[in-house]
C-alpha cells in the first residue's frame, strides 16, 4: 500500500514526461494538460491500491494511456489495423549510405541528425497512426521495456514488437521526408 | 560477408538496440558485427537515431500547467 500523503512527492516528478507523451498522443496542448490532470487525479485516488516499491512510472503510464484511449480518442472504437505497406529495414541509413557511400556516410549522418529539429521529430511521430504511435512513444520517449508496454497497452509482447518495429520504420520514412524538405539529404526516389 | 547474414542482422536491429534479445542471439549478432563491414555502421546509426528522437521529443510541462496540477491535487486532498 502506498501512502497517499506522499503521492505528490513521488508522482509529480513524472509530470513533464507524462506531459510530453500526452502532447504527442492528443496533438494539442490544452487536451494534453487535461489528460495529465485527469491522470494525476485518478492516480491520486487510486494511490492506496498502488503497491509501494513496484514500478510507479509504468503504473502512471498505464493510467495515462487508458485515459487517452477511453476519452480523447475521437472515435471510441478500437482503431482499425492500419497497413503501413512494405517497410524496409534501416530505411534512413540505407538512404544515407546510398546518397553518400563509403567514408562520407558518417558526415551525412551527422548532417541529418544535427539538422532535424524538434518540430520535425514531433510532427513525424504525430504522423504515425495511433496503434503504432503509442508503442513508439512508450519505447522511444519513455524508455519502457517491451513487457511494460505490453502490460500498459494490454497486448501480447509479440504484438508490441511488431507494432513498435513497424512504427519505427514508418517514423524513419517520415523523418527522411522532413530531412529532404530541409535539404539535409541528397535524396532521389 | 554473406548478404543473408546481413539481412538477418539488420532485421533484428531494433530488438538488439532495445536490449530485448536473448543472450545467445545477441552473441550471434555480436560475432557478425565484429566481422562485417556494413552492419556495424547501420547499428550505430540506429542507436544515435534513438537518442536524437528521445531528446527532441522531450518537453517540460509549462510552469502554469504545473501550478494548475498542484492546485487540483490540493483541492482534491482538502475535499477528501
Amino acid at each position: 500500500m502506498a501512502d497517499q500523503a506522499r503521492f505528490e512527492e513521488e508522482a509529480l516528478p513524472y509530470a513533464s514526461q507524462l506531459y510530453a507523451a500526452a502532447l504527442r498522443m492528443t496533438r494539442n496542448p490544452s487536451d494534453a494538460e487535461d489528460l495529465v490532470q485527469e491522470t494525476f487525479l485518478k492516480a491520486y485516488r487510486a494511490y492506496g491500491t498502488f503497491e509501494a516499491g513496484t514500478n510507479l512510472k509504468a503504473w502512471l503510464y498505464r493510467i495515462l494511456t487508458n485515459t487517452f484511449i477511453n476519452k480523447y480518442r475521437k472515435d471510441n472504437r478500437a482503431p482499425a489495423e492500419v497497413e503501413l505497406g512494405d517497410l524496409e529495414d534501416i530505411y534512413l541509413f540505407r538512404r544515407l549510405s546510398d546518397a553518400a557511400p563509403g567514408d562520407s556516410t558518417r558526415s551525412a549522418e551527422d548532417q541529418l541528425l544535427d539538422g532535424l529539429v524538434e518540430e520535425d521529430v514531433r510532427a513525424a511521430v504525430e504522423s504515425l497512426p495511433e496503434i503504432f504511435r503509442l508503442p513508439v512513444l512508450l519505447a522511444d520517449l519513455e524508455g519502457l521495456s517491451y513487457k511494460e508496454i505490453a502490460d500498459i497497452l494490454d497486448i501480447p509482447i509479440g504484438t508490441v514488437m511488431s507494432r513498435l518495429h513497424r512504427g519505427r520504420k514508418a517514423l524513419e520514412k517520415a523523418l527522411f521526408e522532413f530531412a529532404r524538405a530541409r535539404g539535409l539529404v541528397a535524396g532521389h526516389e | 560477408m554473406s548478404k543473408h547474414k546481413c539481412d538477418r542482422a539488420l532485421a533484428e536491429i531494433y530488438t538488439y538496440v532495445d536490449q530485448e534479445m536473448t543472450w545467445w542471439r545477441r552473441l550471434t549478432i555480436k560475432r557478425h558485427l565484429a566481422a562485417c563491414s556494413y552492419c556495424p555502421q547501420a547499428y550505430e546509426f540506429e542507436q544515435r537515431l534513438r537518442i536524437v528522437v528521445r531528446e527532441r521529443l522531450g518537453e517540460e510541462i509549462p510552469a502554469e500547467a504545473m501550478g494548475r496540477l498542484r492546485e487540483m491535487l490540493a483541492k482534491e486532498r482538502d475535499t477528501t
